[in-house]
């Protein structure tokens, strides 16, 4: 028995299956699964919050921008209601003349302010009497492109209108007029200063500056139309001009986050936007730069994991080392049982299974040892007895046989009547008992003897074995046939013993009848085994007693009638049974018997 | 007799036995020339030409020893094993002439170098037929060594 082979007969181990790798793996997907949710939703809320943060800087900026742009449109209009109050402007009104002209002409001119197109006296009925224009509008052209009328149904600052390229805006001062006393009374005119919300590059990069990169500032009026990005003309912001606030459009360059501040006082709104990619851009970044951490984090989980599962699987290990140890008889073998844990705890256990196995083994081998002897001694016993049976038994017959067949040889004459059937009779006794004891020594004999199994032919020992019997029916009317005899892996001399003793019974049991028919052949059984059989045509027996047949000394027959000692069948049915084989007999009373016989297989 | 004149030695204990193999021997006119001792010692005695017999020249030792296995004293093995040692003696023939059919006795009688192994049987008949030509094989058909 090799429990090693066994060992190794299980289903291979192989690295994907090991503990070894699949608990790394496992752990390392389950944190990779977590950290991309918790990243994503991480990133969804940086997100949302930059734009946020965006839209209320954007707010601030815008309402900052507007009050600005509020207050100093007001304080220009202070500026142009104080120039309206001028007495020359005043006067000219009044009178308006020649001898006036140069005068409110200067004035008018020193009250143009920087980056003006141009101021203007209007008088109450819609005329324009005097224009002064500045250097962004000085000269005929620039008057020219000044509109011909306006609509100074009110004071203050007008919706921006379209003018030449860009756009322009009033602010209207009303020239207050005077009754006899002196106290104001009506108007008689206004002062008209033209101006653009474009206020050049510089402007537009202060503020830029001012709120930030990327961002765009927009000023329009709020029913939509004239909005421009205070150097050109641009299409109204996309949201809800009437709605204050912060929101979010869709720009030239993609989605924005902006908020929309109404100028005081004016019909104007402003806008300030940001583009949500720039807004957003912190968000991108934060999410590269926890990518990096947690691809560490799996990675050093990864390691970390390995570094457990191995911390697991190298007792493990070990222990179905020394397990396979102790399959193949090895059991000086203990693992580490250093650690503190359920795998400390198993190996403790493993080890006290090990000693206890040990034990029980070697107690195992001890009783088998000490059985062995007492059966060796048995042995020896019986061989001792056998010996002394075989000699010590055979001696005294020898005495009676011998001497009482030297009284019957050499001193016939001399016995008295009956005397010399009686000392044949002893003869006889003797010389049987020899034959029991010899047939006894073999049957024992047998039960000791190792059977040699060789591939062997039936046929060939059968010839053998009736060429050495013909003396016992050699002068009888015998019809004998020999089937196809396979070959069969047997001890050759057993079998050999087997055939001799059948074969003698059947000839023996045959030899009343006129013509003996004796087959001696092989068929199959339903397991397809070799079936070897011996079938005569002699006396048979009554399958009753069938169960005595294969007993020592068990005759069904009368000795007077068959001789024999009643131990041929008791050794066949020995050497087929040590062959691992089966016999047994068919037979009717009178009618002849049958006897079958397997060989049995090698193992 | 003289010991010159031993052909057989016949080394046997059991009287019966000893009475028959002579009453063989006689039936076939061999009986002249037999030599009976009783037990291992006694036949050691005699072909080592020590004790009870006196002087005797090992080269004039039998021409065929019978020898029983199961003997008093020292054994018919041992007896066997003595002879097959001897630098003379080993040249006389032996034959083992016992009750014994064990297989160890006759494989350990052919390991010491016996030169013939025959059980003897119980019925007379045989027994007469076995010594009888036993007796003509080793004495008259066998040329024995010279020496």
């Amino acid at each position: 028995m090799n429990p090693a082979a066994s060992v190794q007969g299980s289903a291979p181990f192989s690295a994907p299956h090991s503990l070894r790798v699949r608990l790394p793996a496992l752990i390392s997907s389950l944190i990779v699964a977590v950290l991309s949710a918790f990243l994503w939703s991480a990133y969804r809320e940086v997100k949302r919050t930059l734009l946020d943060v965006g839209g209320e800087r954007a707010q601030v900026a815008a309402d900052q921008i507007a009050g600005l742009m509020a207050q100093t449109a007001q304080a220009r209009l202070a500026d142009l209601r104080r120039i309206a109050s001028d007495t020359t402007i005043r006067s000219y009104m009044a009178r308006p003349d020649d001898a006036a002209r140069p005068m409110a002409s200067r004035v008018l001119s020193s009250a143009l302010g920087p980056g003006e197109q141009a101021v203007a006296l209007w008088d109450a009925r819609g005329s324009r009497l005097l224009v002064a224009t500045g250097p962004a509008g000085r000269g005929a052209a620039a008057t020219a492109t000044l509109p011909d009328a306006i609509a100074p149904s009110r004071a203050g600052l007008s919706p921006l209108f379209p003018a030449r390229d860009s756009f322009s805006y009033e602010i209207v001062a009303e020239i207050p007029g005077s009754d006899v006393s002196g106290a104001a009374a009506g108007v008689i005119g206004y002062v008209v200063a033209y101006r653009s919300p474009v206020s050049g590059v510089q402007t537009s990069n202060v503020i830029t500056r001012l709120i930030g990169n990327g961002a765009l500032v927009a000023i329009g009026n709020r029913d939509g139309s004239a909005w421009t990005n205070l150097r050109a003309p641009v299409p109204a912001p996309g949201v809800d001009l009437a709605r204050p606030g912060i929101a979010q459009s869709i720009g030239a360059d993609g989605p924005t986050v902006g908020a929309l501040a109404p100028i005081n006082r004016t019909q104007w709104a402003l806008w300030v936007e940001f583009p949500q990619s720039v807004v957003t851009a912190p968000a991108r970044a934060f999410l590269k730069r926890m990518l990096v951490v947690a691809l560490l984090c799996v990675i050093g989980a990864a390691l970390l994991a390995s570094v457990v599962s191995a911390r697991i699987t190298t007792p493990l290990h070990a222990l179905t080392k020394a397990s396979e140890a102790i399959a193949s008889g090895d059991y000086s073998r203990r693992v580490a049982t250093d650690r503190l844990d359920e795998i400390g705890r198993l190996g403790v256990a493993f080890n006290a299974m090990t000693v206890q196995l040990q034990s029980v083994h070697h107690e195992l081998d001890e009783r088998v040892r000490q059985r062995t002897e007492e059966l060796e001694a048995a042995v020896k016993q019986l061989e001792a007895f056998s010996y002394s049976v075989s000699h010590d038994l055979r001696a005294p017959l020898r005495a009676i046989a011998g001497f009482s067949r030297i009284l019957i040889d050499d001193h016939l004459p001399s016995l008295a009547g009956e005397a010399a059937i009686y000392l044949r009779r002893v003869a006889d006794g003797a010389r049987q008992m020899g034959q029991l004891v010899d047939d006894l020594l073999a049957f024992a004999r047998l039960g000791r003897a190792p059977v040699q199994r060789r591939p062997v032919l039936p046929g060939a020992i059968v010839q053998e074995v009736l060429h050495d019997l013909r003396d016992d029916y050699g002068e009888r009317d015998v019809r004998l046939t020999v089937g196809d005899l396979p070959a069969c892996l047997a001890d050759p001399s057993l079998l050999k013993q087997v055939y001799v003793n059948l074969l003698s019974n059947a000839f023996k049991f045959s030899r009343n009848r006129s013509t003996a028919v004796i087959e001696i052949g092989c068929a199959a059984d339903d397991a397809g085994a070799n079936v070897y059989f011996i079938r005569d045509n002699g006396v048979g027996f009554d399958m009753r007693y069938a169960d005595r047949l294969f007993g020592v000394f068990q005759r069904l027959h009368r000795a007077e009638e068959y001789e024999g000692t009643g131990v041929g069948l008791a050794i066949v049915q020995r050497i087929v049974t040590r062959h691992g084989g089966r016999v047994w007999a068919d037979a009717t009373l009178d009618g002849g018997a049958c006897f079958s016989f397997t060989v049995g297989s090698a193992a | 007799m003289t010991p010159m004149s031993v052909e057989i030695l016949l080394v046997e204990d059991n009287p019966a036995d000893v009475e028959l193999t002579l009453h063989a021997f006689k039936r076939n006119n061999l009986a002249n020339r037999v030599q009976v001792v009783r037990d291992g010692a006694e036949a050691l005695d005699f072909l080592f030409a020590s004790g009870a017999n006196g002087v005797r020249a090992i080269q004039e030792g039998p021409r065929v020893i019978l020898l029983d296995l199961k003997l008093p004293k020292v054994s018919g093995l041992e007896v066997l094993r003595r002879i097959k040692q001897h630098e003379t003696l080993r040249a006389i023939p032996v034959v083992v002439l016992t009750s014994s059919r064990e297989e160890p006795d006759i494989a350990e009688s052919y390991k010491l170098g016996v030169n013939s192994y025959i059980v003897k049987p119980v019925d007379f008949d045989r027994f007469t037929d076995a010594v009888r030509e036993l007796g003509l094989y080793w004495l008259l058909l066998n040329e024995p060594p010279i020496g």
